[in-house]
């Protein structure tokens, strides 16, 4: 964490090598958290490489009072994904199983059978409400801690458990119902 | 269920433990065997969720934002040294040549011969939108586009006759934004700077992932690539003189004379030439289109996509016609 401080410190004042290993160290969550938000995976790359030049651009008025730089750049990328939300909400959608690239693609059968699992968990995912996905997405894609979580969207570290439980249990109980072709 | 409380901070501690592997969920269901019956299918859900969740960048991915991240700090770095400079082009040139000696000489050549799998089409792709960031005027991005668009049209093609459609969907897209700044140069002239969203059009970038190596026919325009930044950059600074054999050995005699043909063009040549490549890829790059449409190894969703670059490539080809007949 003290390293963390350093290298944003170093950061703000133009330091682009101590930019580049926070990039480096941050870049594989933010791309899951937008890839698993906006389930497209070219348009996923485009805004992960979107959020790192405006953290580039952005880092020099960075004030680490009571936000940490974790939470700030998941911020950067939630703002990134409500304009997106907003230019996209007329145009189709791109099913997941055109786009979403999966973590193992040499195996063709584990492939099927995960894709159709991810579909599943993320149609589930869209009875959710808003907190709740951004709950699941922060934790999960972009690998944040409750504490990290909880600066990122502004609540209690108390209201992110309860938002991630109901989430879970919210999740589960739409799985269940899908394996019960509707019935429990 | 007993105590609500107390469950949920056993839920919340089994679900960090199995978040950062330091547990399974048969060892936590151990551990609260009293509360196993209930705990069990919300675990099973985390797992699930965290599995969902592991997506992985690909390297080809990795390897071009990396470099994109590069080439934009080099900009601001250069920007703030050197104020009065508008395009910091030896920065870019610099880049280039970063990522051609990183590559290896040969890799950025190669990867014009390249489909979508391969893991050099991230630099096929990179190459293709410097060309269009030194392309200079108007008329040379939007030839530089039209080319784009041909090359898309052709990969998926390839694509379906070879049963790899997991990408074409990235392709579509890409294809109606070339479209689209192609429209937008038949508008305004092309105005917008090189990296803008117009003259590099966003998802251009995007990399698939399967693996094989087609040949086919652009090599001939990495010309305009390598001649223009070299030429600048030898005058401009140290780094890159070291790079250039590397940058002139991936060129061969037909790359040289076509770069240096295509910069001594005068304006009426040029514009001549793009209308005869706007009214010949004007007839032909529709029907390319509609005969992928046409395919049912399309699936839908990039048909929808594809009906919309269907719709746009006559309204653009028609408008970067007009414009170029009034010029």
């Amino acid at each position: 964490m003290q390293e963390e401080l350093n290298l944003v410190q170093r950061a703000r004042q133009g330091d682009q090598e101590a930019f580049a290993q926070l990039y480096e160290a941050h870049f594989d969550k933010i791309f899951r958290y937008v890839v698993l938000k906006i389930r497209n995976q070219a348009e996923a790359e485009d805004m992960t490489q979107q959020v790192f030049v405006k953290a580039y651009e952005s880092i020099g008025s960075y004030q680490s009072q009571g936000v940490p730089f974790t939470a700030w750049l998941f911020r950067i990328a939630h703002n990134q994904m409500v304009d997106y939300v907003r230019k996209q909400s007329r145009k189709p959608t791109v099913p997941l199983d055109e786009s979403l690239p999966i973590a193992d693609e040499t195996d063709l059968e584990h492939d099927v059978e995960t894709k159709i699992e991810m579909e599943k968990v993320v149609l589930a995912t869209k009875q959710l409400t808003k907190a709740q996905r951004e709950v699941i997405s922060l934790r999960f894609a972009g690998g944040l801690s409750i504490t990290e979580a909880a600066k990122t969207m502004r609540k209690s570290e108390g209201a992110i458990k309860a938002l991630q439980h109901s989430a879970i249990l919210s999740l589960r109980k739409t799985l269940l119902v899908g394996e019960n072709g509707g019935k429990y | 269920m007993g105590n609500t409380k107390e469950f949920d901070n056993i839920f919340n501690e089994c679900l960090e433990h199995l978040l950062t592997g330091q547990e399974t969920i048969e060892q936590c269901l151990q551990r609260y065997p009293k509360y196993a019956k209930e705990l069990e299918p919300l675990l099973r859900t985390v797992v699930l969720m965290h599995k969902v969740a592991d997506v992985k960048p690909t390297d080809e991915f990795r390897a071009r934002a990396r470099y994109q991240m590069q080439l934009k700090m080099a900009r601001t770095g250069s920007q703030a040294k050197r104020t009065a400079r508008v395009v910091p082009r030896w920065a870019i040139a610099a880049c280039t040549a970063m990522l051609v000696f990183v590559l290896g000489g040969g890799a950025v050549l190669a990867s014009q011969n390249v489909m979508p799998g391969n893991l050099l089409y991230a630099v096929k792709l990179t190459t293709e939108n410097l060309q269009v960031r030194l392309a200079g005027s108007s008329d040379g991005k939007t030839e530089q586009y039209i080319a784009m668009a041909n090359a898309r049209i052709s990969e998926m093609a390839w694509m379906v006759n070879n049963n790899k459609t997991q990408n074409l969907q990235a392709a579509a897209q890409r294809l109606n934004n070339y479209y689209s700044s192609i429209g937008e140069l038949a508008t305004t002239g092309g105005t917008k700077t090189a990296f803008s969203s117009a003259a590099v059009p966003a998802g251009t970038l995007a990399t698939p992932s399967a693996t094989t190596m087609v040949p086919t026919t652009q090599t001939q325009s990495l010309g305009a690539l390598t001649t223009e930044p070299v030429t600048t950059v030898v005058t401009e600074t140290s780094i890159v003189v070291t790079s250039t054999p590397i940058i002139l050995g991936t060129m061969n005699s037909n790359n040289i004379a076509a770069a240096s043909v295509n910069s001594n063009l005068s304006n009426s040549n040029r514009t001549a030439q793009l209308l005869n490549s706007l009214n010949s890829n004007a007839a032909v790059q529709p029907s390319e289109i509609q005969q992928l449409l046409n395919s049912d190894k399309v699936p839908d969703s990039v048909k929808t996509t594809l009906q919309k670059a269907l719709a746009q490539s006559n309204i653009v080809y028609q408008s970067a016609i007009d414009n170029a007949n009034h010029q």
